[in-house]
């Protein structure tokens, strides 16, 4: 009689197991735009942070096949490989459709842009997030007023991708007890130049938003030889910037925006769905203490900045 | 090849000289043509370097929209080269925001890349201004998140114009220099190859005159020998021609004169066998002998008379002498003419020697050869005779003799004959004497 008992338990047993395992190997694809660079840092640290899936990584075609049943989830890492998913999805139908796809390591202004071409496409609303590059307003201005105390004047340039961003930014600097004096747009290249100038001559700082039609690699030389003639500092988004020649830079290194993804793909694995689109939790300073001796401004060390901010915001 | 109205010496000439020249002349258009092609290729190359320098020279200005230092700098770059004509900043619509110097008389198109137009007179390059794209690290490219955005490109043009003048003067220096070195590389190799020339154009031409003379029967023409030249054995080979031909030649006459010797005197011997002298038609001494042999026989076996005629031309070597051979000939043909004429059928007249003749007239006895003599003396001394126009009248002395049984000889007869002739002679001439 203990023998059948036993016997039915172990059947049960096995049959939970079956039930419970395929549930356990759940496949992930990791898609990339091209091999090597930051992506691939960030897709390893990516697939490092991640256990119980399994996780499928490679350059776009290698991975996006649809000769077998659709992942659970697809993750892609950079901007290019997120359009290029998702025009790839655009045409499948069936359970192709409900695949959720996370965005890594990409502006918000490249997401955003993407979800907007989404909806007006008609199709089923796909869910999507992002682990997006952009830091958080509140703590730009904590830098601000954390490393250049006396420059109260903030001048931001904007564009039709940063400007819906203005009134936040106003109420996070206004908390602080600064002001954004100038916050010109621009759309076309001849605008560039004079709205920069008038927005030197109103301010203290350069706010770099990351807005592409006005900073990238070819404008940007002209506009730090603006800001120097101006003897204002340009505050960027980049540690490369800071590089090139601006003062100062808050940013998250790939590894930390893979984590901050990481941690999303676990919510969501937990069941609780994907959250939605994530700003970085960790982040560097980086600061060019030649260009800001040259400015004639005395810069504190960049690591004692970071760790201030941190500690302002209650992260270790 | 046939090239008429070229001696040899030209032949040589042009032999020498037109390889050279056609290989100097190929040689020369190559490399000229490729230096030319270099130079031009200098040429705008510097253009285009002028050009790609005012970019980025140019670029804050254009971003910054501060036309007063374009200008500057399209001034700057203009006086700082004397063959920049004109130098102007576009933006890039190609609006003209700074120049110095005229504008561009050239249409050249403005591109994304560097445009080069060259005309006769002017070259005119255009090229596009782009932003320096500073070189940020790869963390960057994650912010490249939107389609190129329209601030990369080209943010305006430069357009220069450059005078192709000195160009050109250089170009045409080089051609110039080329030419006067072709000219007086061909006046040189002229003047080299003519003295080679010389050193066989002259001796051919010592040669040819020989050969023609020798051609004109001069034997005796040779080719000095004194060259030690290229032409040395022809000149010993025409020499040794001639020795052989002069040498034949003689031989050839050796043979023929023994030959006409010879002829000479089987013909004399053939006429000394015949009896009849050729020249006068008369019997010869030989026949004569026969005759009067034979009549002296006669004479003395039947007592008959025989008178007998020694005649002899007066002056007869003064007549050949004056009036040559063959007048003295025609003179004896005369004579005996006359003498044939004047004697009777059984006489017989013989000629003797040169100008001495002889009749023998047999029956006849003193008297009668006397008066005969007497007739044939008159006739000859009245009758000068016309020979070739010339008027030559000439006498004849005459000497007579009979037979006589006391001396029953010809010879006797004979030497009573010629005595009677010496006398005669002696006597002064054209008379007839007994003897």
């Amino acid at each position: 009689m203990a023998i059948r008992i036993l016997f039915r338990l172990a059947l049960a047993c096995l049959i939970g197991m079956t039930l419970v395992l395929p549930a356990a190997a759940q496949q992930v694809w990791v898609v990339l735009a091209e091999e090597g660079g930051v992506h691939a840092e960030a897709a390893a640290v990516l697939q490092a942070n991640l256990e119980g899936l399994t996780v499928t990584t490679g350059v776009g075609p290698t991975v996006l096949s649809d000769k077998g049943e659709p992942p659970a989830l697809i993750v892609t890492v950079g901007a290019a490989a997120f359009e290029e998913t998702l025009n790839w999805l655009s045409g499948k139908r069936g359970s192709w459709e409900r695949v959720p796809v996370l965005a890594t390591l990409l502006p918000q202004a490249a997401y955003d842009r993407q979800v907007l071409r989404q909806a007006s496409g008609g199709a089923a609303r796909r869910v999507l997030s992002a682990a997006v590059l952009d830091q958080p307003l509140g703590r730009q201005m904590a830098l601000l007023k954390r490393a250049l105390p006396e420059r109260r004047r903030i001048g931001v340039l904007v564009g039709p991708q940063t400007r819906p961003q203005l009134p936040a930014l106003g109420r996070e600097a206004a908390a602080r007890g600064l002001r954004v004096a100038a916050a010109p747009e621009v759309t076309l290249p001849e605008e560039l130049y004079p709205a920069l100038k008038a927005t030197l001559e109103a301010s203290d700082v350069l706010l770099a938003l990351p807005e592409p039609t006005v900073y990238h690699a070819a404008t940007l030389q002209n506009i730090l030889l603006t800001t120097y003639r101006a003897r204002v500092p340009l505050v960027a988004f980049s540690s490369a910037y800071v590089k090139a020649g601006a003062v100062l830079a808050v940013y998250s290194t790939p590894a930390q925006v893979a984590r901050r993804a990481a941690e999303m793909v676990k919510s969501w694995q937990a069941g609780r769905g994907l959250p939605p689109p994530q700003m970085p939790r960790e982040f560097a300073v980086a600061a060019n203490a030649k260009v800001a001796a040259s400015l004639g401004m005395m810069l504190d060390d960049a690591a004692a900045i970071a760790e201030d901010l941190r500690r302002q915001e209650g992260t270790p | 090849m046939k090239l008429p109205g070229i001696g040899f010496r030209g032949r040589l000439l042009l032999g020498a000289v037109l390889p050279a020249l056609m290989i100097a002349s190929l040689l020369i258009t190559v490399f000229l043509e490729r230096y030319q092609a270099d130079l031009e290729r200098s040429f705008r190359d510097h253009s285009q370097t002028i050009a790609r320098q005012i970019g980025p020279a140019a670029e804050y200005a254009l971003f910054s929209g501060s036309y007063e230092t374009l200008r500057m700098l399209a001034e700057g770059t203009r006086q700082g080269d004397a063959s920049i004509v004109s130098v102007s900043v576009l933006d890039r619509h190609g609006k003209t925001l700074a120049q110095s110097g005229p504008p561009p008389q050239q249409e050249v198109a403005l591109a994304s890349t560097l445009q080069v137009k060259s005309g006769l007179l002017l070259t005119t390059v255009a090229a596009p201004i782009r932003q320096t794209a500073m070189p940020l690290d790869a963390s960057a490219t994650a912010w490249d998140g939107s389609a190129g955005s329209p601030m990369s490109g080209v943010v305006g043009y430069v357009v220069i114009e450059v005078s192709r003048a000195d160009l050109i003067a250089r170009q045409g220096e080089i051609v110039e220099i080329t030419v006067m070195i072709l000219l007086g590389g061909f006046l040189l190799a002229t003047w080299v190859s003519i003295k080679i020339a010389a050193g066989v154009t002259r001796p051919i031409a010592r040669i040819n005159r020989v050969v023609a003379s020798i051609g004109r029967g001069d034997l005796d023409a040779r080719v000095p020998h004194d060259s030690a030249g290229v032409l040395a054995p022809l000149e010993a080979g025409i020499n040794d021609m001639a020795e052989k031909i002069a040498a034949a030649q003689h031989e050839l006459q050796d043979k023929i004169a023994a030959a006409t010797s010879e002829l000479r005197q089987q013909k004399e011997a053939a006429e000394a066998m015949a009896r009849i002298d050729v020249l006068t038609g008369l019997a010869n001494r030989r026949a004569f002998d026969e005759v009067a042999h034979h009549e002296v026989q006669r004479a003395l076996r039947y007592g008959t008379p025989l008178a007998l005629v020694m005649v002899d031309l007066d002056f007869f070597k003064t007549i050949n002498d004056r009036f040559g051979h063959h007048v003295g000939d025609q003179v004896l043909v005369d004579f005996a003419r006359i003498l044939a004429a004047s004697v009777r059928g059984v006489d017989l007249a013989g000629r003797w020697g040169g100008e001495e003749f002889i009749i023998l007239m047999p029956g006849a006895d003193l008297d009668e050869a006397v008066q005969a003599a007497e007739r044939m003396r008159l006739k000859v001394a009245a009758a000068p005779t016309k020979i070739d126009g010339v008027s030559c009248g000439y006498t004849a002395s005459f000497g007579v003799a009979a037979f006589s049984a006391r001396e029953p000889t010809l010879d006797a007869l004979l030497g009573k004959a010629d005595r009677a002739l010496y006398r005669a002679k002696d006597q002064g001439r054209n008379r007839v004497e007994i003897g």
